[in-house]
């Protein structure tokens, strides 16, 4: 195979031979006396006159006037590109994959004049499948064996079977306990009751989005779920199904692509709230009361990742939570109150779901160092400052969490 | 006695049956095997990925629709794992010696960018050829293949689910999993082309 130097015309010979590594101190400064007399090699010093001519020969081969194109040249830069290019299927093999794959992969139900070569994209996948591996008792045993020992370690926690993921036995007995006391007791328990099993439903619905955004994680460089950081210029509480431009649509992206059920996004606390099937085309809730739960607002390079099973991660940050009464109210122009809590429990609290996959109630929308999951840092401190002046803050939907710890979500 | 399907086994498995979750290591122990030695190169790694898909299978089992099929599910997230090996592979920039050097077809001088399956060698195999050379062979051609070429391959030829499933699986537009399989099929054809070259001129 040829250098490509090879195709540096040749017939330019003096230089001196150091100029593989840059011009010559003696060349550098015939250049410079060619380029300071415009071209013209009769204004050149004639000490270095005979130098500034080969130069200027070699920058003559530069100009495109002078240089014919070899056909020879051609056909190698040409099988030079070929040869780096990724291979194509001919056009007769690419439409005999597609007819392949849509008969079920059966060459045999192809059309006729596919037939052939069907069967030997069939012939190519045979030899791909074919192989004489087989797994060895051992390593059935020994996977068997590390699935059951995670099993018997869960339960030994409490935790029973991996659909009841998060409850535990204690939450069991307690609803239970609550049950059989609630039918002496009346209305007033079973309400609370109802309430209690409202929370459970919600333990275990954060429970199910936390495994899907850990698989979604996984196929995605730990990102976390995302459709739309921009918001395109409008608040990201302005919910639409036709595009995704709200920071819902960003949750939303669990179901629109198959990692969650609408059903697992919806609190029963919310009567607004919608199940079943996504619809085709659809990219976020119909609207801003039908969503259950509130997600941490995903805007610019701030955006935290999941760090599921990560304990050392930065897990205090709370990705998703029981809906936000502070952007219903804002978006409303009510009044807000920071310290109000998510209407899906009646104001009781709210569960949250925090960035190593860990599911919590809260009492109240502020954690523990202070930080309101309903608000960014700024505006948390905007109303501490005014607090001092008897003046409200106000929240206008542009707002961005101040970095990757700022758990603020919406809507 | 009828046998259970797989979705079955897997619902009792969630209802804290240990003997159903044997079972389904057992009904796809060697297929699943194949695949993942054919996805990341080598025997030890692809039981390492193997033991990892089955322990992902059980933390993930509360995510399994009980009205989809286990098996591409199955698939799915061995080929994940899979590709969580290569990314890991790749930053620790691990040669493989049996990789063919710059896209694999030096020894094809041709330079051809058109690839004509009535050109590559598919016959049945031959019954003097070692079944564990040919392994090797085609294994080596599958070294050559990037990653995402590589699993949309495999996905294809151990699942072979149609196009819309395949795009749903790897949530990625249907358009996207055709000229993706187009250039897959094209890149084996023609390493394996060329190590089958390989292999006759030094026999």
């Amino acid at each position: 195979m040829s250098d490509p130097t090879d195709f540096l015309p040749h017939g330019v010979s003096g230089l001196s031979e150091d100029s593989s590594l840059g011009l010559s101190a003696a060349d550098s400064a015939a250049l410079d006396a060619l380029l300071e007399a415009d071209m013209q090699l009769d204004r050149v010093a004639e000490s270095i006159r005979a130098r500034a001519q080969r130069i200027g020969a070699l920058l003559g081969l530069l100009d495109a006037n002078h240089i014919t194109c070899d056909a020879a040249l051609v056909d190698v830069t040409l099988q030079r590109i070929a040869r780096h290019a990724e291979p194509m299927l001919s056009a007769d093999d690419a439409e005999a994959l597609d007819a392949w794959a849509l008969s079920g992969y059966e060459a045999s139900a192809t059309p006729t004049s596919l037939h052939d070569r069907a069967s030997r994209h069939q012939r190519l996948a045979e030899i791909v499948r074919e192989s004489d591996i087989v797994a060895t008792p051992l390593l059935v045993e020994r996977t068997f064996q590390a699935v059951a020992s995670q099993v018997a370690a869960n339960r030994a926690q409490g935790i029973i079977t991996p659909t009841s993921r998060g409850w535990r036995i204690s939450d069991l007995i307690s609803v239970a306990a609550m049950v059989l006391i609630g039918v002496s007791i009346l209305w007033p328990t079973m309400s609370y009751v109802s309430q209690k099993g409202r929370q459970f439903g919600c333990k275990s619905n954060l429970g199910s989005v936390a495994s899907a955004m850990g698989l979604y994680a996984g196929n995605h460089r730990d990102s976390l779920p995302v459709a739309t950081a921009g918001f395109g210029g409008a608040p990201w509480w302005d919910v639409s199904p036709a595009k995704p431009q709200a920071n819902s649509a960003n949750l939303f992206t669990l179901a629109r692509t198959g990692y969650s059920k609408l059903r697992d996004l919806a609190c029963s606390g919310n009567p607004n709230a919608v199940v079943g099937e996504v619809k085709q085309g659809t990219y976020d809730w119909p609207d801003l009361d039908s969503i259950s739960y509130s997600y941490q607002i995903m805007a610019g390079e701030q955006r935290p990742n999941w760090c599921g099973g990560q304990k050392a991660a930065p897990v205090s940050i709370v990705l998703l939570a029981d809906r936000s009464p502070v952007v219903l109210r804002a978006v409303r122009k009510q009044v807000i109150d920071p310290m109000e809590n998510s209407p899906n429990h009646g104001g009781t609290g709210q569960y949250a779901l925090f960035a190593d996959g860990s599911v919590s109630w809260m009492t109240t929308p502020e954690r523990p160092d202070g930080d309101n999951i309903w608000l960014p840092r700024a505006i948390e401190a905007m109303i501490q400052q005014a607090a001092k002046f008897h003046q409200s803050g106000r929240l206008e939907g542009f707002e961005i969490p101040v970095d990757a710890r700022d758990s603020f979500v919406g809507p | 006695m009828k046998e259970l399907t797989d979705e079955k086994l897997f619902d009792l498995f969630r209802r804290g049956d240990m003997g159903s979750y044997r079972k389904l290591i057992e009904r796809y122990k060697d297929d699943l095997l194949r695949f993942l030695f054919r996805l990341v190169g080598d025997r030890t790694a692809a039981e390492d990925v193997f033991q990892e898909t089955f322990m992902q299978i059980y933390q993930s089992c509360d995510t399994f629709d009980i009205e989809r099929r286990f098996r591409p599910w199955l698939f799915t997230i061995a080929a994940n794992k899979g590709r969580d090996y290569l990314r890991k592979k790749m930053r620790r920039q691990e040669v493989d010696l049996l990789a063919p050097i710059g896209g694999g077809d030096a020894s094809d001088g041709s330079g051809a960018m058109f690839v004509d399956l009535l050109e590559v060698e598919v016959e049945q195999p031959d019954a003097a050829m070692d079944r564990s050379e040919r392994d090797k062979l085609v294994q080596q051609a599958l070294a050559g293949l990037s990653p995402t070429l590589k699993e949309i391959l495999l996905l294809a030829y151990f699942q072979r689910l149609s196009y819309v499933q395949i795009a749903e699986e790897l949530s990625i537009p249907l358009g996207t999993v055709k000229s993706r399989l187009h250039a897959a099929v094209a890149a084996f054809a023609k390493r394996w082309q060329a190590v089958n070259k390989g292999q006759e001129e030094a026999a």
